[in-house]
């Protein structure tokens, strides 16, 4: 399996109110096909800074691409001229965000909006009645009920998990090789999540997709994804197959954040008189424009040393195909 | 402790010039239930479900349209603004939202001990206020200088904390928490779920959870409700519920919980 | 919190140039008698209509004014009517609008009817029978200016009123038990501050321009005090002759309003609505 996706020491920097903030520091990753990765954090870790990055989606005048590549099938993206670029985006690599409503133009037909895609890429010319088809071949890949109805309503006709249904349509009516999602079930019920994702799985499957889905829920990621990348201030600390995460954690934030979600595996009920608690992480993500010295968890990890706070650590491969952060791991 | 009977929440739909009334949205439709001194009882349900609108009805934010919501046997809708604000008070889901950008934490949180202490209609000295402040303050782990400082300059989970503050600052019996952790990292979430648990022990709180979110349920309550399109179709025991539930919709729900146990490769 | 609307505040250079006009504004009216060289009253007959010169650098008017002092001294007249309209308008109407906002129901319907037949008389006429039935002078004009545009503030605060209504920190005062008059003044009040100052700073701008207005029809201001109004209407008898008579005031007219609008717009990016992230 080669790599479709290959970044290389990507580092990318904002500026707000004269600070400057360090987003991404130094990672890379790749990305196989036919497979699904997923990258978990917390706020301010830079998922989806990486993500848009990736597309080169962040305006020069926020955020400056201090350092790193991008190589898709071997050309860096952030070197390409806009044109070549547009080709790709939306085209070869797609990307779904987080809130369907507001990725979804609001005054036009969905329908008018899934042959925007589709016409814009294609390069060929439809007749009205061959586009129709189209879009409603694309609606029933994503197992929307009544493409036809589906097909001339506006968006806020449309409850959420249709119209995220619609922007995988979007996404994926161009038969792209990568599909980037931006937390793509966060503002879904958790009945329609468990649809969507279930969409996903399949999709991915049938059409050799390979994708990236970035998320805070370690249920979403043991659900779907088959390697994970684990990031904390800006850079990746774990990297690993999805149950090497879960059974064999080896940064003590992973293996933090893994004790910090409430499990099936404790009895159920509320837990009288301090006994039972959930082993939290203490202290607060670190601001962005102020990190710490040395490896950026070092505050609040339980087993940081004196030597943790001199040198950032680099990514070592502990284990076979299992990457660590960390001085004190294993 | 609290009983609610048959309450309903419609709310009117209005249409046409002269807003007339031509339907209702039914937000609560006649649900019963009763919660215990001293436990964690639960309302879960999906968007639209009507936990938020029972969650401000407990509270007084809203008023009943049918039913009664009485607290150890007195119907809270007799009960004046404060007497009430003393037996039940409310955290809520955004912690960006939930405090006046405008204020200091010292006033968020002192204008409730100052509303607390001045209920004889007596004057409060000003370091009375402070110290009873700085107390609350310390008792949900955040520290005691900040009085001065504004709610911008915190965290997620520290504003939570302030949020928290404010409610014990009336010494509530019973606290209805809207999605108290669902807008905060996974990290803050334990520890804040942490601080209800310790809270509870440690003043004889109970609560009211209102979530979505199935685990962090499971973990905190003693009790549940299901609700689905303002009814509750599916109530008991944590255990009872989760381990056999017996109405479909409860079924639907507990099997879409994602879980964090991959299948091993290889 | 304010350190930060200071700093943005400064970075915006036409809100920090209609700031100073309006400063050198207030100052000139405030030490007038300082700084005019001549009492503005004070006739001259043998040397009237003469243009700029050394010793009139603007000029005199038709009774031998010198027509800097005048204007110097007209600059108390329109600051203040600026200052004190709008003052009435924004206790009005922020007033009227935080009740119609916040309680809603039957106060709210009878308030926003009230503003609805308010809003259907055409202001500036109507301003024009009151003062003809009125004496013309200052305090009744800053009666009646601000007593006739309190309508459009009302509106503004209620719509604000009712986005802020729902937000978190307004339930919670409510769920605290706090007094109806707490909940407004302090919690939603201050949220609101934003637009209404906006809004007042522009519509200075406006009560300026009508007292003027009313000035040179001879409903405002009544001569000998000067107004830049009522030296225009002198003017316009000379136009041909004298053109400094209505250059000079035309201008001071236009240079204020002008400052205010641009405070007003500089304003507005400066507080809203990133204001809100913060």
């Amino acid at each position: 399996m080669e790599n479709v996706l290959e970044v290389r020491n990507l580092s990318i920097e904002f500026y707000k109110g004269g600070k400057i903030i360090q987003a991404l520091r130094d990672v890379s990753l790749t990305l196989k096909s036919n497979e699904v990765l997923g990258i978990v954090g917390e706020s301010g870790c830079g998922k989806s800074t990486l993500a848009l990055s990736i597309l080169k989606l962040i305006p020069e005048r926020e955020g400056n691409i201090v350092s790193g590549e991008v190589l898709f099938k071997g050309e860096d993206l952030l070197r390409l001229s806009d044109e070549k670029l547009l080709q790709i985006r939306g085209n070869r690599i797609s990307i779904i965000f987080q809130d369907p409503f507001t990725s979804l133009n609001p005054v036009f037909r969905i329908g008018n909006q899934i042959v925007e895609s589709v016409t814009l890429h294609r390069k060929e010319n439809l007749s009205t009645h061959q586009m129709e088809k189209e879009i409603i071949k694309v609606l029933e890949l994503v197992k929307m009920p009544k493409p036809k109805d589906t097909m001339w309503s506006y968006p806020h006709q449309l409850s959420g998990g249709m119209q995220q249904r619609v922007m995988i349509a979007i996404a994926l009516s161009p038969n792209p090789e990568i599909l980037i999602a931006d937390e793509p079930t966060t503002a879904l019920d958790v009945t329609i999540q468990k649809e969507i994702l279930d969409l996903l799985s399949e999709l991915q499957k049938k059409l050799g997709l390979s994708v990236v889905l970035i998320t805070h829920d370690f249920g979403i990621v043991a659900t779907i994804c088959q390697r994970v990348l684990v990031m904390y201030a800006g850079s990746i600390v774990e990297k690993a197959s999805t149950s090497e995460i879960f059974y064999n954690p080896l940064h003590p934030y992973t293996q933090g954040l893994l004790e910090s979600v409430p499990s099936r595996k404790e009895p159920p009920g509320s837990p009288q008189g301090g006994k039972r608690r959930l082993k939290a992480i203490p202290g607060q993500v670190p601001d962005p424009s102020n990190l710490p010295s040395g490896c950026k968890f070092h505050p609040r990890c339980p087993i940081g040393s004196e030597d943790c706070k001199l040198e950032e650590p680099s990514l070592i491969e502990l284990t076979k195909n299992h990457w660590v952060k960390c001085i004190r791991a294993g | 402790m609290l009983n609610v009977e048959n309450l309903k929440k419609y709310f009117p739909v209005e249409r046409g010039v002269f807003r007339r009334i031509v339907d209702y949205v039914r937000a609560v439709d006649g649900i019963s239930f009763e919660i215990r001194k001293g436990e964690v009882f639960a309302l879960v349900g999906e968007s639209g479900c009507g936990k938020t609108t029972t969650a401000k009805l407990i509270v007084g934010l809203l008023e009943p349209t049918d039913g009664g919501i009485f607290f150890h046997g007195k119907d809270i809708s007799l009960l004046g603004r404060r007497e009430l604000a003393r037996k039940i008070q409310i955290i809520f889901q955004d912690p960006f939202a939930s405090l006046n950008p405008r204020l200091t934490i010292g006033t968020i949180v002192g204008e409730a001990v100052k509303h607390k202490l001045e209920s004889g209609g007596e004057k409060v000295k000003s370091k009375e206020i402070r110290k009873e402040t700085k107390g609350l303050l310390n008792g949900v782990g955040l520290p005691v200088n900040i009085l001065n400082e504004y709610p911008h300059q915190f965290s997620g989970g520290q504003r939570q904390r302030i949020g928290i503050a404010r409610a014990l600052a009336m010494q509530p019996e019973l606290i209805v928490a809207d999605e108290p952790v669902s807008s905060l990292d996974i990290s803050v979430q334990a520890q804040i779920l942490n601080l209800l648990l310790d809270l509870r022990d440690s003043l004889g709180l109970s609560y009211l959870l209102i979530a979505h979110d199935l685990n962090v349920v499971r973990f905190l309550s003693d009790r549940v409700a299901v609700m689905y399109q303002g009814k509750i179709v599916e109530r008991g025991s944590v255990k009872k519920v989760y381990q056999g539930p017996q109405h479909s919709y409860t079924k639907r729900l507990l099997e879409a919980i994602p879980t964090p146990e991959p299948m091993p490769i290889e | 919190m304010w350190k930060i609307i200071w700093r943005r505040f400064r970075r915006n250079k036409l809100a920090v140039f209609g700031a100073l006009i309006i400063l050198s504004l207030a100052l000139v009216a405030i030490i007038a008698p300082l700084i005019a060289p001549f009492n503005p009253n004070q006739q001259d007959i043998l040397h009237r209509l003469e243009p700029p010169s050394v010793k009139h650098p603007l000029g005199t008017d038709d009774l031998g004014r010198d027509l800097l002092s005048r204007i110097i001294y007209g600059t108390r007249v329109s600051l203040l009517v600026g200052f004190v309209a709008v003052g009435i308008a924004i206790i009005i109407g922020s007033l009227l609008g935080l009740l119609s906002g916040y309680f809603g129901g039957w106060l709210d319907a009878l308030i926003m009817r009230f503003v609805d037949i308010m809003l259907c008389f055409p202001t500036f006429f109507l301003i024009l029978m009151v003062i003809a039935f009125l004496e013309p002078n200052i305090w009744n004009i800053m009666a009646v200016i601000g007593l006739t545009s309190w309508p459009g503030l009302t509106r503004l605060v209620r719509g604000e009123c009712l986005s802020i209504r729902e937000r978190e920190f307004v339930q919670a005062a409510k769920a605290l038990g706090l007094s109806n008059r707490r909940v407004m003044f302090v919690h939603l009040l201050p949220n609101i501050m934003a637009p209404i100052l906006v809004t007042a700073t522009l519509g200075i701008g406006g009560a300026i321009l009508t007292e003027s207005a009313l000035s040179f029809l001879g409903l405002g201001v009544q001569p000998p005090t000067p107004s830049w109004g009522n030296i225009l209407t002198a003017g316009k008898d000379y136009i041909t002759m004298a053109w400094w008579l209505s250059l000079y005031p035309g201008l001071a007219i236009l240079i204020t309003v002008l400052a205010y609008n641009l405070l007003g717009e500089g304003l507005r990016d400066v507080l809203d609505p990133r204001m809100m992230l913060e």
